[in-house]
Parts: C-alpha cells; sequence; structure tokens
C-alpha cells in the first residue's frame, strides 16, 4: 500500500481546501435551511403568510382616524415598514422589495372620502409589476371600493371605513387539490434544498482538493519512475482510486451527517433515495476530478476548469435557479450534463414532480451512465499518456553532481 | 526609469496567469453564467402575468360575466380565463394549464393546487365577491332606498392608487448582479495591488530584494508600479464592461461613458486598497493574498453578489455601511445611473470612490518609504 499512503499523505497538505469548502457549505445551508423549516402547510396559513410576507411603507399626512383606519386595515394584512421619507431610502426599498409599495396618504384624504372620491385617492410608488404589487393594489382598490359603497348606503366616512374592514375580513371558499402524493413529508422541499445546493459544493470541493493531488502522484517524471518500479501497474491504479473513493467519501459523508444534524434525526423513506441519488452523483464528481487529472497538469488551468464546471453546471441545471424559471434552451443544453438529473430526480423525491419510481431509477442510471463515461474516457487518456514508450529526450538532468 | 519600470511592469503583469484568469476569464465565465441562470428569471418570476384560470359555471350568473369582460379589457388583465366543464377543468389544473378552478354558482368557489402567490390573488378576487354581498346585505338591514346607490358604486371601477413614477432604467432586480460583478473585479484589484507590495518588499520576494538595493529611488519605482497596475486593472474593467454590455447585452442605461469612469475609478481603488493593505504588514505572501481577498469576497458579499438582497437589508439596518463598503460604492455608482436621472447619488458615489483611493495611496506611500531591512 505504498501508493495508497503516499497519496494519503500529499491529500494531508490539501485536506484544509476540502475542509474550507465544507465549512462555508455548512455555515451558509444549515442557517438557510433552519429559516425555511417554519412555514405553514395549511390551506389558510399561505395565505396569511404570502400576505405578511410582503413589505409596505405608509407615510400618512393626513393623519385622521380616516386615515388611521386605512392604514389599520393594511397593517392587519402586510407588514409595515418604516422608511426614512427620502428619495434614496425609498429607491432602494422599492429596488431591493423589501418592501413592494410605499403608499402616502396626502392631507385631505378624509374630506375626499367623505365626498366618496376614491379615485387616485392615495399615492403610491412601486417599482416592479410584480405579483406582490399587484395583489396589494388589488386589497387596496377592493378596500375603497367598500367604504365608497357603504358611503353610498348612508354612512360617514369614518364608520364606513370600519364597516369596510370588517367586510373584508370575509374568507372565501377556497379547496386546495392535491394531485401529487403526500410521500414526500419524509422528504419536505426545504430540506430537500440541502441537497439541492450539495450538488455544487460536492462537484467544487472534490475538484478542488483532489485534483491537485492526482496531478501530484501524475507528475510526468513520477510517474515514469513508478512506470518502470517492480510495482504493478494494476495495482498502482488500484491504489489511487482507493485513495480517491476513500476521499470522495469521506467528504460526501460529512454532509449526509451533516444533513441529518438539519433533518432532525435519522433518515426516513424517500430521504435515503436521496441521499442514494448523492451518492451516484459523488461518484460523477470523483470520475469527473480523475478524468481532470489525467490529462491537466496546470494548477490555474484546474482553478478554471472548476470554477467553470462547477459554477456552470450549478447555473444551469437547477442548483442555484429553480429549473422551471430557466430558459428552454439552458435546460436544453443542461440535459449533457449530470447536474441536471442529479436535480430532476431531487425534484421527483421532494414531490416538485410527481413521484415515479421508474423515472427516478432512469434519472440515477442516467447520472451513473456520466460517471462510467468518465471513467472509459480516464482509462484512454491515461493509456496514450504514460504508457506510451519512454521518454526520448530528458529535458534536464534530474540531479546535478556539480 | 519611470517608463522603463512601466513597461516592464506591464510586461510582467499581464504574463501572469492567475492575473488572466481571475481578472479577465473568470468574469466573463461568471457573467455568462449570471446571464444563463438569471435572463429569463426577471420576466417569469417577478413581473406579473394574467393568472390562467378555469371557470365552471354551475348556473348562471350574468353579473360574473360581466365582471370578467370589464377585466379582459385590460392590457394585463388579472385574470386569463376559460370557460369550461369541471373534467375538463380538473384535468387542465393537474397538467399546470391553470392556476386554479372558480365555480360560480349560487357563491363563488375556488380549488386550487398550489400555494402561490396567483392563488392568493384568485383567492382574493373571489372573496370580493362575498364582500359585495355583505355590504348589500348590511344596507338592505339598514336603508332598503340606497340598495340601488350601493350596487352602482361596487359596479365600478376604482382606482385607488395615483402611481407616482420612479424611474425610467431598468427595473430588473437581477441587473445588480452585474453591478456586482463589475464591483468583485475591481475588488480583485486588490491582488494586483498587493503585488506591488510583494516586489518591492525585500522580505517577500527576490524581485523586492533587488529592487531594494538597486540606485533607482525607490518613488520612482513604486509609482511606475502603481501607474502600471491601475492601468492593468483598468484594462479588466474595460474588457468587463464592454463584455457584460455588447455580448451580454445587459443594460447599463443611456450613459454608457459614465458606466466606463465609475468601472475604471472602482479598479483603480481596488489596487490602492491592495497596496495599502500589502504594505502595512509584514505577513507573509500567502497571508496577505488570504486576507486581501477574503475581505474583498466580504465586501463584495454585502455589497449582494451572493445574495441579491443584501444591499437592501444594510440599506435597511446600516445605512452608513453602504456608503463606505468599497464593493457596495462601485456598484451603487452604477445603479444610480441607470435609476436616478440626476447626477447627484452617481458623483457622490464617485467622490466616495477618490477619497478611499487617495487614503489608500497616501497611507501606502507613507508606510513603504523609508522601509529598510538589517538583513535578508
Amino acid at each position: 500500500m505504498q501508493i495508497f499512503k503516499v497519496f494519503m499523505k500529499v491529500l494531508k497538505k490539501r485536506i484544509r481546501y476540502a475542509m474550507l469548502y465544507v465549512g462555508i457549505f455548512l455555515g451558509i445551508a444549515i442557517p438557510m435551511s433552519l429559516n425555511s423549516s417554519n412555514s405553514g402547510s395549511t390551506a389558510e396559513m399561505f395565505v396569511k403568510e404570502s400576505r405578511s410576507k410582503i413589505g409596505i411603507c405608509i407615510f400618512d399626512e393626513d393623519d385622521t382616524p380616516e386615515s388611521r383606519e386605512f392604514s389599520d386595515y393594511l397593517a392587519e394584512k402586510y407588514t409595515i415598514k418604516e422608511l426614512k421619507n427620502d428619495e434614496e431610502v425609498v429607491m432602494d426599498s422599492l429596488f431591493y422589495m423589501s418592501v413592494d409599495r410605499v403608499i402616502s396618504i396626502n392631507k385631505g384624504f378624509a374630506d375626499r372620502l367623505a365626498k366618496g372620491e376614491t379615485e387616485g385617492i392615495i399615492d403610491s410608488r412601486h417599482m416592479h409589476e410584480s405579483y406582490n404589487s399587484m395583489l396589494l393594489e388589488q386589497d387596496i382598490n377592493s378596500y375603497f371600493s367598500s367604504v365608497s359603497a357603504y358611503i353610498a348606503g348612508g354612512e360617514d366616512a369614518l364608520t364606513a371605513s370600519q364597516s369596510a374592514k370588517e367586510a373584508l375580513t370575509a374568507d372565501a371558499d377556497v379547496k386546495v387539490i392535491s394531485f401529487t402524493d403526500e410521500g414526500n413529508a419524509d422528504y419536505p422541499r426545504d430540506f430537500a434544498e440541502y441537497y439541492r445546493y450539495m450538488a455544487y459544493i460536492l462537484i467544487a470541493a472534490v475538484i478542488g482538493t483532489l485534483c491537485p493531488v492526482l496531478m501530484a502522484m501524475n507528475n510526468k517524471e513520477i510517474r515514469y519512475r513508478t512506470n518502470c518500479s517492480s510495482l504493478d501497474s494494476s495495482s498502482y491504479t488500484k491504489q489511487v482510486l482507493l485513495g480517491s473513493a476513500v476521499f470522495v467519501i469521506g467528504v460526501w459523508l460529512i454532509f449526509v451527517i451533516a444533513g441529518m444534524i438539519l433533518y432532525g434525526g435519522v433518515y426516513k423513506g424517500r430521504a435515503w433515495l436521496a441521499v442514494l441519488n448523492s451518492f451516484i452523483y459523488t461518484l460523477v464528481a470523483g470520475s469527473i476530478t480523475v478524468f481532470l487529472s489525467a490529462f491537466v497538469n496546470n494548477m490555474d488551468i484546474i482553478n478554471f476548469i472548476n470554477q467553470a464546471v462547477s459554477l456552470g453546471m450549478s447555473f444551469m441545471c437547477g442548483v442555484f435557479v429553480e429549473q422551471e424559471l430557466l430558459g428552454a434552451g439552458v435546460l436544453s443544453a443542461a440535459r449533457f450534463m449530470p447536474a441536471f438529473w442529479y436535480i430532476k430526480a431531487n425534484m421527483l423525491l421532494d414531490g416538485t414532480e410527481t413521484f415515479d419510481s421508474t423515472k427516478l431509477m432512469q434519472y440515477m442510471l442516467i447520472e451513473a451512465a456520466f460517471a462510467v463515461v468518465m471513467a472509459l474516457l480516464t482509462i484512454v487518456v491515461s493509456k496514450a499518456r504514460y504508457n506510451s514508450t519512454a521518454p526520448q529526450k530528458r529535458t534536464a538532468p534530474a540531479v546535478n553532481n556539480g | 526609469m519611470f517608463f522603463h519600470d512601466l513597461k516592464y511592469m506591464l510586461l510582467s503583469g499581464f504574463r501572469i496567469k492567475s492575473f488572466l484568469f481571475w481578472l479577465m476569464l473568470f468574469p466573463i465565465l461568471l457573467g455568462t453564467l449570471f446571464k444563463v441562470a438569471f435572463g429569463n428569471v426577471y420576466e417569469n418570476d417577478v413581473l406579473f402575468r394574467s393568472i390562467p384560470t378555469a371557470v365552471v359555471e354551475t348556473s348562471d350568473n350574468a353579473v360574473f360575466r360581466q365582471v370578467i369582460d370589464s377585466l379582459e379589457e385590460a392590457d394585463e388583465p388579472l385574470l386569463a380565463v376559460e370557460y369550461t366543464d369541471e373534467d375538463n377543468a380538473m384535468q387542465l389544473l393537474k397538467e399546470g394549464k391553470v392556476s386554479g378552478i372558480i365555480y360560480v354558482g349560487d357563491k363563488l368557489s375556488l380549488s386550487v393546487t398550489e400555494q402561490k402567490m396567483d392563488q392568493v390573488i384568485l383567492k382574493t378576487f373571489v372573496e370580493q365577491y362575498g364582500v359585495n354581498e355583505k355590504i348589500i346585505k348590511d344596507t338592505a338591514e339598514k336603508d332598503p332606498s340606497k340598495i340601488q346607490a350601493v350596487v352602482d358604486k361596487l359596479s365600478e371601477d376604482v382606482s385607488a392608487c395615483k402611481d407616482i413614477p420612479m424611474t425610467h432604467g431598468d427595473p430588473d432586480i437581477y441587473v445588480q448582479y452585474f453591478y456586482n460583478l463589475i464591483a468583485m473585479v475591481a475588488m480583485y484589484g486588490s491582488v494586483t495591488g498587493l503585488h506591488i507590495t510583494v516586489q518591492n518588499q525585500a522580505n517577500l520576494s527576490a524581485l523586492g530584494a533587488r529592487k531594494n538595493c538597486s540606485p533607482t529611488p525607490k518613488s520612482v519605482s513604486m509609482l511606475a508600479d502603481l501607474a502600471g497596475s491601475y492601468i492593468m486593472q483598468s484594462a479588466c474593467m474595460i474588457l468587463c464592461v464592454t463584455f457584460t454590455h455588447f455580448v451580454l447585452k445587459i443594460d447599463f442605461g443611456d450613459r454608457l461613458p459614465l458606466v466606463y469612469v465609475a468601472a475604471i475609478l472602482g479598479g483603480i481603488l481596488g489596487v490602492s486598497f491592495g497596496f495599502f493593505f500589502g504594505s502595512v504588514n509584514r505577513f507573509s505572501f500567502e497571508a496577505k493574498i488570504g486576507i486581501v481577498m477574503a475581505v474583498s469576497m466580504f465586501s463584495c458579499f454585502l455589497s449582494g453578489l451572493m445574495m441579491g438582497q443584501m444591499k437592501g437589508i444594510i440599506a435597511e439596518h446600516i445605512p452608513w455601511l453602504n456608503k463606505i463598503n468599497p464593493a457596495t460604492v462601485v456598484a451603487d455608482s452604477l445603479f444610480s445611473l441607470n435609476m436616478y436621472s440626476d447626477y447627484s447619488r452617481f458623483i457622490s458615489r464617485i467622490i466616495t470612490m477618490l477619497i478611499i483611493t487617495a487614503v489608500c495611496t497616501a497611507a501606502g506611500i507613507i508606510v513603504t518609504r523609508r522601509k529598510k531591512y538589517a538583513d535578508l
């Protein structure tokens, strides 16, 4: 096991890079998952929560009981945020969507309302023609429509505002139908995000750490020296592969165990399938790394390839941005990348797509096929590169005794 | 001697592979990936589109049809309605072709599958019917003679919001990733700045040792190195802006020359920051690189490179930080060119950049001059 020991010695020097990746990933993934695990699931909860996530800012210059009623109506549904009445602050808050609309209730609001004038009664600033902005406008219009109707019914503006506020608490008869099976309870979407992001970090950490080690092992002069030693070349390959497997599986296990902590115990049901999916993907990451190190021997190029492969696949295959938001052209190109199938399998498991075990198997097999293709390519490249006849020329004397 | 040093600084600088990668190739790669990933998100996920809705009429409701007809007259109507039977509606819902089914009978009811904003808007629409019923019922109890007036009011279209226009620029929130990309390249300039100190500190490089015992005044060689780094970094900034605007077609507004000015000044700021940091301590080269990169990336994180809303969150809680964080200042100068028609915010960000640059450069020069080495 001489080669295995040397491999581990070299790996030891690089292990801090892997730990850096692992540490940063867990540092970001754990708070994110903890933050998103509190969401409710019932129909009423979703309506309430959807609105309460929308921020709104109100500048009430009229400051009358009527304007306060209107502000209260919005405050009951939305999150009211205090902002400085300054163009720069308002612009930033609207652009970055910390508030979706900034409402100004001008002086004379109560008087106009009393007359039943509701057209353009408040000033509203918004940046994006978004769903949030549309919902807010819809609620505001409903409020003033109801107030003006009550006023037309003979009520004064304040009573009309109070009556409208009460009337608008009415709930619609909503039925939530689920066409997907409920088997994803063991693998909820919030938690599935952890495994989704793992597609990026596994590739980045494995290439970034393992490639330099394999490059050191494949250094031409060392490799030629090893080739002409008494060591059987298949034994050499086996030991290097064993070393690589120990590292890759070790990194994968750290993520799986950290996932268990987030999960809140031992995985159940479909979560184990997600673990299997990530294991196959880990093999793909390992095979890509071994392939790269077979023909690249420059750290700068490895760094570039690592960024291109890990970030490229993550952006194009739906790791950082959900697949449903990506363009059709991007997804067509992404089909030729393993991360695309990893994410597809993850979507089947978390219930984003209707679960189908045949499809899941198919996706995992496609991922595995990438690993097999990479392994075959590595054998071809390695044979051509290292098992050819010995170099005819020496570039420099190995030892200078002068 | 100045031009001789400058020439060789540039020649050697452009031959550093890591420089070419991190300051030229990596931004191109990352920018392309941003474009691929975020190109459609604003339109697909943020902007409102008519909500596809199936309507199943269990009994005739002329008023409902009238409301739907009036809604469909808008440019971007609230609902895109398809009248159908229940089986077909269910099929459409299952296939995700509609966001919900409205059942029209004596009362309205709604069936949905997902729980997103589409469905909340549909629910609000359906609720409005219940509200109208309650208002008419309340009026009937109090003063039946006013019912017609109330019905007339309820059938009127209300537009209570008088919209105040905010900007003529591109409000796509994902464009800010490209502002931050440019800010990131500017901050990577700190590594270029760091190289100046490494090449001039005798304890860090052979070149530094050679320079320290050469007859060229340190001020001349240092200024030549600084000028060379500024030129190299400016070239990177120009490449980055040109690529994002002309190849990726990112809209920076109609004041492109000023975008180049802001980006170049940002790059010079980055170089000065690296020069300052490299000068004020005697850490090893690796330690300096590690710390400078960590500080630069943290600065970019605060400006929103990794998490788009970060700048907005800071603006809400610690607004002064946005005004001094170098990456935010660079990104914000580009943001202000796009979003504001006047120049006050842009000028204030440019002045901040110039002040940080001047302070870092002056401090770097002060601590470098007369530095002596007892032995090496």
